[in-house]
């Protein structure tokens, strides 16, 4: 079954009169249950293809389908629904709200509509990524490896069927890097389905397929 | 999340508030200050007695300078017409008659007032004048002086008897020559029954538009009465009306542009605000926030702000005025009191205007792309 279906996917970024191609005629199909990594170089267009491909970035032309559902035909609030129980991002920077403890940054999520994120549940995921002792810590109070895990347990927590991932291990030493991939592998074990942007070979072992891009076009594996 | 982020940038919201504070204190100093200036000039006109002569049209005004009244009358009828106008611009209206003759070999005026003080449809306002018995008299300071006359003596005017139940005060003016009676015994004893020469009135100088209080009187009186003119006693409370005229044209040229400064002011906190939360508007963005939740984190401090600006704003504005008010109005220095009535404005008005002032971070917070934002980092 297609988890993603990209078709004829462009984007182009439009500043100071001039254009900017970042995407150009992408056609892409993952299947559930793929562990995919795209890499290529800086500036190739990886991140903007993830991003478009979770609903956060509405393409120049082209359409996108997730689950068999074409996202950017439906309203902002329809596309917020939809994307919002299916898929989560997990980024290089972790990107958590400074003024709340890591357990108040994932009881966000409960006002989203659709979510409904218990305290036991965070606890549950929060024991498993080993992070339950740094529930009640401010962000700037948790090492480098632990944001990571917070953030995954942020993404883990509402049951997704896809995660997004823009290079999570960018900041990461070896074995904090090997951990956060081993819980991906994990996820997608259990059926979902993982994208996964890198530079690195650190994912290379559990990948199902690699996608290589060059100048906002896949060159490979696609 | 609300109050965390308020605590967490706490210089950030206390800096937007002092705008939102700023631009309070000022319209609460401006609007209490006004109506103490309005009190001022209100009780200086009024300490000073009628100000306002409402003459037949035809009245000799050589004539009138040296006589001291019009030898013209006019019907009694006339106050009820000026009575039924919704005037702002008159009070205490007196049909008042005077007739000069030679009485006990001095040349007298002899003055009836009507007992009834009329006010402008609606107004209600104390009194002014006295009332007279038909049967008493009041005299001059002069005349009495001069014809020893005391309370309780009788006198005879024009064949008929007077019980003297007042002598005035010296006045420094022709009144202390007259004799003042009641209006309707006066116009039986001269035969000029539902007759008079004069209206008194008191322009209160309070809410007359424009720099030409006289000139708007007597446009208003040419279309109530056209008949008769007005003449006004120019006076400290015209100078008074027209420092206060001043001031608030100070004000109206001053608060526009405090208040396009503190609009700036707090609009610019806010922008700074929405920067300092790129990254957050970013992940909530992404974890599925949408616009309305996302101006919902800035509108609702705005308002915050705006109420807690509305509560101490109108506090010190109303400090300020007691404390530096009294020292300006000095005559109404006790009527300078908190107006609640400004407090219940300035909790509707600060909110509003600090959520309009923050509306355009709020727009560029909301048109924010969190893919550009998610990527940048």
């Amino acid at each position: 079954m297609e988890m993603v279906e990209i078709k004829g996917l462009d984007k182009i970024f439009r500043s100071g009169g001039k254009e900017v191609t970042a995407l150009n005629n992408i056609d892409l199909k993952i299947q559930k249950g793929d562990f995919a990594l795209i890499k290529g170089p800086s500036g190739c267009g990886k991140s903007t293809l993830l991003f478009a491909m979770g609903g956060l970035l509405t393409p120049s032309a082209g359409a996108v389908r997730i689950s068999g559902q074409e996202i950017y035909s439906l309203s902002e609030k329809q596309r917020l629904s939809f994307r919002s129980q299916i898929i989560v991002f997990v980024f290089q920077s972790y990107y958590f709200i400074p003024y709340l403890s890591i357990a108040d940054n994932i009881l966000l999520l409960n006002k989203v509509d659709g979510i409904n994120v218990s305290m036991d549940a965070i606890r549950k995921i929060a024991e498993r990524l080993n992070i339950h002792h740094r529930l009640d810590h401010k962000p700037s109070e948790l090492s480098v490896g632990e944001k990571q895990r917070a953030s995954l347990a942020r993404a883990l927590v509402v049951q997704p069927e896809i995660i997004l991932a823009d290079e999570p291990t960018g900041n990461l030493d070896p074995e904090n890097a090997a951990e956060v991939i081993r819980y991906l592998h994990e996820f997608r074990a259990q059926g979902g389905t993982v994208v996964m942007v890198t530079h690195g070979s650190d994912a290379d072992a559990y990948a199902t397929r690699q996608i290589k891009m060059s100048q906002g076009k896949i060159i490979d594996g696609g | 999340m609300f109050w965390k982020e308020i605590l967490y940038r706490k210089f950030n919201f206390l800096l937007g508030l002092l705008g939102v504070i700023t631009a309070v204190v000022l319209l609460i100093v401006f609007f209490t200050m006004t109506k103490a200036s309005q009190n001022e000039t209100r009780r200086l006109t009024r300490d000073m007695g009628f100000n306002l002569r409402i003459v037949p049209k035809e009245t000799d005004m050589n004539t009138f300078w040296i006589s001291g009244y019009s030898d013209r009358t006019m019907p009694e009828s006339y106050v009820s017409r000026l009575v039924q106008e919704k005037s702002i611009y008159y009070a205490h209206l007196t049909a008042t008659l005077h007739k000069k003759i030679i009485w006990q070999e001095k040349e007298v005026i002899l003055t009836g007032i009507s007992p009834d003080e009329l006010e402008p449809k609606g107004s209600v306002k104390t009194k002014m004048i006295f009332a007279i018995d038909p049967s008493k008299v009041f005299v001059g300071f002069e005349l009495a002086k001069s014809l020893k006359l005391k309370k309780g003596d009788h006198i005879d005017v024009l064949g008929n008897s007077f019980e003297v139940e007042r002598t005035l005060a010296e006045s420094g003016s022709d009144d202390d020559v007259r004799i003042y009676f009641d209006l309707n015994r006066l116009q039986k004893l001269v035969k000029m029954e539902g007759r008079i020469n004069e209206i008194m009135a008191l322009n209160c100088m309070c809410s007359t538009e424009g720099d030409d209080p006289l000139g708007a009187l007597r446009g208003e009186l040419e279309k109530t009465l056209p008949e008769a003119k007005v003449i006004m006693n120019s006076t400290i409370a015209v100078s008074r009306e027209r420092q206060r005229k001043m001031m608030d044209s100070y004000f109206e040229l001053l608060l526009p542009i405090v208040f396009i400064i503190c609009a700036l002011w707090i609009g610019g906190m806010a922008m700074i605000n929405v920067l300092q939360r790129r990254n957050e508007i970013g992940l909530l963005r992404a974890i599925g926030f949408g616009t309305l939740k996302i101006s919902m984190l800035f509108f609702k401090r705005a308002v915050l702000a705006g109420i807690i600006g509305a509560l101490v704003g109108f506090a010190l504005g109303t400090w300020i005025s007691l404390e530096y008010g009294a020292e300006i109005f000095k005559v109404t220095a006790k009527s300078i009191k908190p107006n609640y009535q400004l407090l219940w404005w300035a909790l509707l008005a600060a909110p509003f205007f600090a959520a309009m002032s923050a509306f355009i971070p709020i727009m560029y917070a909301v048109s924010q792309q969190p893919a550009q934002i998610l990527k940048e980092d």
